[in-house]
């Protein structure tokens, strides 16, 4: 909250309390050296009491006591106050009991016996008493700074502010009343001021708290109270002034000066309840205009907000990609170590075996070495080329190139081939159902496929010997079978079964770099091909691959 | 007598190699391609040491150890284990294997192996 436009006011009770001050000393002095218009500004109405002005004195000290250290000399402060009260408290008894010893007769009681205000001795008025007592009241409350003394101590300045203006608008439209019934009523003119000043310096103590707040506070009602307060105080007074006014003068009849005064009462309150509807409505339309603003900028927002998730979910989705990636590289890098290490270590055992017992083996001994050498050496250079392919197929730069194939001749010859390779365990059966002689489609293609897939069949097949394989050709359709009695495939591999360097859970005893069926696969989408398999664990597997044909080459 | 050597091994060139050097050095060499045809030889006889390679099928290199280490018979065997599988070392050592020899290795290497232990 700003308190700085406050701080100013701070200063309004210490002036009002030394202005009231100054005052009740002039009385005072005023009484002391008979000087009439000290005691009584206005002639011909009511001198101040002199006990009035020593209360006042004494209540405005309380307060320039205890004002500027606040905290401290709380005491004495609290202590005048009291006295001030007890004063007042005898005073109104001996007025309603006619005590012999009257307290405001002391001061000055020759002087008093002689100033008459008519047949009356100069009292000290009974609201005046009255006054005191609430006002003191609300000063010792006020120091305790607790928000429910602060607002009752406010609530008590209002009080007095009310008895103080009847006072003076009753002076000033002249009520008879005061002269008459409640002639015990009127205090002194600069009585009244004095204690209109106490009020408004009591209310500006804590003009932030308690019920001032709502005066004070930076909000719109604050702002339009400013005005509206002295507007309430002013517009009424000077109508009801006017109209006495046109009374006292005979301008008008009472009833016509009061229809006038009606009349401008009536436009006044219209015109000012229009302002405050206005300046209230400028409020709202501003505040909706912010609220629009602020909607906007939270719609904004919210779309930087989802496009913000969006591309994060990108990120999370391309660095999912880059660690499957790099996950897949390390799964590589250990498979082809362990792959390439195998025909490594059996080349350096046939080397040193060579070089350290040649004397005693014979020169056949020494040549079939030799050519496990080169076999080894043979089946890595098929490790590299499977390697090579995957990346050459991944990098999409591998081209079908469809060729005249004599069928009969290019199974047989590939079968004799990968017996003769792999050592004579497994026997495949090839049964062939063909149409026609030869077929055109890309020869090193459907090497790949059957070669992988029937050396994966002798590979996960230890103990059985059997293979089969059925080929079958129509006039655009080329489809085989690879059927083994292995060790099978379990369900739960099967979705991974293609993908590059997975192995299945029951194959990993079984040398190989997961990456055969990925070859398989990749080869026969590129001929736009088929691949099916069944398979029951420990029963075996079927593969079964269906490639369309080309016409001619 | 002749020390007995077991080698179990499924590479066969690599298998027949060692097994040849063996008998040059002047062992009696028992030849094995997987865990299953290594048990099959232990039924009869204890040899005095058994080199054992690890990925092979039917019967792993693990399960052919826990087996012999199992029985009162043949656990005091010294074993050899030779294979590319390093990341096994710790395992096998604490299995009670007296020395693992990393794939690929040399012959003087092997043979030597196979001298500090019998």
């Amino acid at each position: 909250m700003d308190t700085k436009g406050f701080r100013g006011s701070a200063s309004i009770p210490s002036i009002s309390m030394m202005i009231i001050l100054a005052i009740a000393t002039l009385v005072l002095l005023g009484w002391e050296f008979d000087i009439e218009v000290l005691k009584r500004p206005i002639p011909g109405l009511v001198a101040m009491n002199p006990l009035t002005s020593l209360l006042l004195i004494f209540t405005s000290l309380a307060y320039i006591i205890w004002s500027p250290l606040k905290s401290q000399r709380g005491g004495v402060s609290t202590a005048i106050s009291i006295i001030a009260v007890l004063i007042s408290v005898y005073h109104l008894l001996s007025l309603f009991y006619n005590f012999q010893f009257k307290i405001d007769q002391v001061l000055y009681a020759d002087e008093l016996t002689t100033d008459f205000e008519g047949t009356r001795i100069n009292r000290m008025a009974t609201n005046t008493a009255l006054n005191f007592i609430v006002v003191n009241i609300a000063l010792i409350l006020i120091k305790n700074r607790k928000s429910k003394y602060i607002r009752l101590a406010q609530a008590l300045s209002v009080v007095i502010i009310t008895l103080v203006i009847f006072a003076i608008v009753g002076y000033i439209f002249k009520v008879p009343e005061y002269f008459g019934i409640l002639k015990y009523l009127p205090m002194a003119i600069h009585t009244a001021i004095c204690f209109l000043l106490l009020a408004i310096a009591i209310l500006m103590i804590e003009p932030s708290k308690g019920l001032m707040k709502q005066f004070t506070s930076p909000y719109s009602g604050s702002a339009i109270s400013k005005i509206l307060i002295p507007a309430a105080i002013f517009i009424p007074f000077s109508f009801a002034y006017l109209h006495i006014w046109l009374y006292w003068n005979k301008v008008f009849s009472t009833e016509f000066s009061l229809s006038i005064a009606t009349v401008c009462f009536i436009l006044v309150f219209v015109t000012l309840i229009y302002f405050n509807a206005n300046a209230l409505n400028k409020r709202d339309i501003e505040k909706m205009k912010v609220a629009h603003r602020l909607k906007i900028a939270n719609f904004q927002l919210k779309v930087s907000k989802e496009e913000t998730l969006s591309l994060n979910l990108q990120l999370k989705d391309s660095l999912q990609k880059e660690k499957e990636l790099v996950a897949m590289k390390n799964k590589f890098i250990a498979i082809a170590s362990h792959e390439f290490k195998t025909p490594l270590s059996s080349i350096a055992f046939a080397t040193g075996f060579l070089r350290k017992y040649r004397k005693e083996i014979s020169h056949l001994e020494l040549d079939e070495k030799l050519n496990e050498v080169d076999n080894q050496l043979e089946h890595m250079n098929y490790l590299l080329n499977d390697v090579l392919s995957i990346g050459k197929t991944e990098a999409g730069k591998v081209q079908v190139s469809p060729t005249k194939i004599e069928i009969q001749l290019f199974f047989d010859s590939l079968l004799k081939e990968l017996t003769d390779e792999i050592n004579p365990t497994h026997r495949i059966t090839l049964s062939m159902n063909c149409i026609r002689p030869y077929i055109y489609q890309d020869i090193r293609m459907i090497r790949v496929i059957t070669v992988n897939l029937l050396t994966n069949a002798i590979k996960f097949s230890p103990g059985q010997s059997e293979i089969r394989l059925n080929v079958t050709c129509t006039s655009d359709s080329l489809r085989f079978e690879v059927i083994d009695n292995g060790i099978g495939i379990p369900s739960e591999e099967m979705q991974d079964l293609f993908t590059s360097f997975h192995r299945s859970s029951n194959a990993l005893a079984i040398a190989g770099t997961g990456l055969g069926l990925s070859i398989v696969k990749k080869t026969i989408d590129l001929l736009k091909g088929t691949i099916e398999v069944e398979s029951e664990i420990n029963k075996g597997t079927i593969f079964t691959v269906t490639l369309p044909l080309f016409s001619n080459a | 007598m002749r020390k007995r050597i077991l080698v179990v091994e499924d590479t066969p060139d690599l298998l027949r190699n060692m097994a040849q050097s063996f008998s040059i050095e002047g062992y009696e060499v028992m030849k094995a391609s997987d865990g299953e045809e290594a048990l099959e030889w232990l039924q009869n006889i204890v040899p005095d040491v058994i080199i054992i390679d690890l990925i092979m099928p039917r019967m792993d290199g693990i399960s052919l150890i826990e087996c012999i280490k199992k029985n009162l018979r043949l656990r005091e065997v010294p074993i050899i284990v030779f294979s590319v599988k390093n990341e096994a070392r710790e395992k096998v050592l604490e299995m009670g294997v007296v020395k693992f020899i990393s794939k690929p290795t040399s012959v003087e290497n092997m043979v030597n192996a196979v001298l500090e232990v019998v």
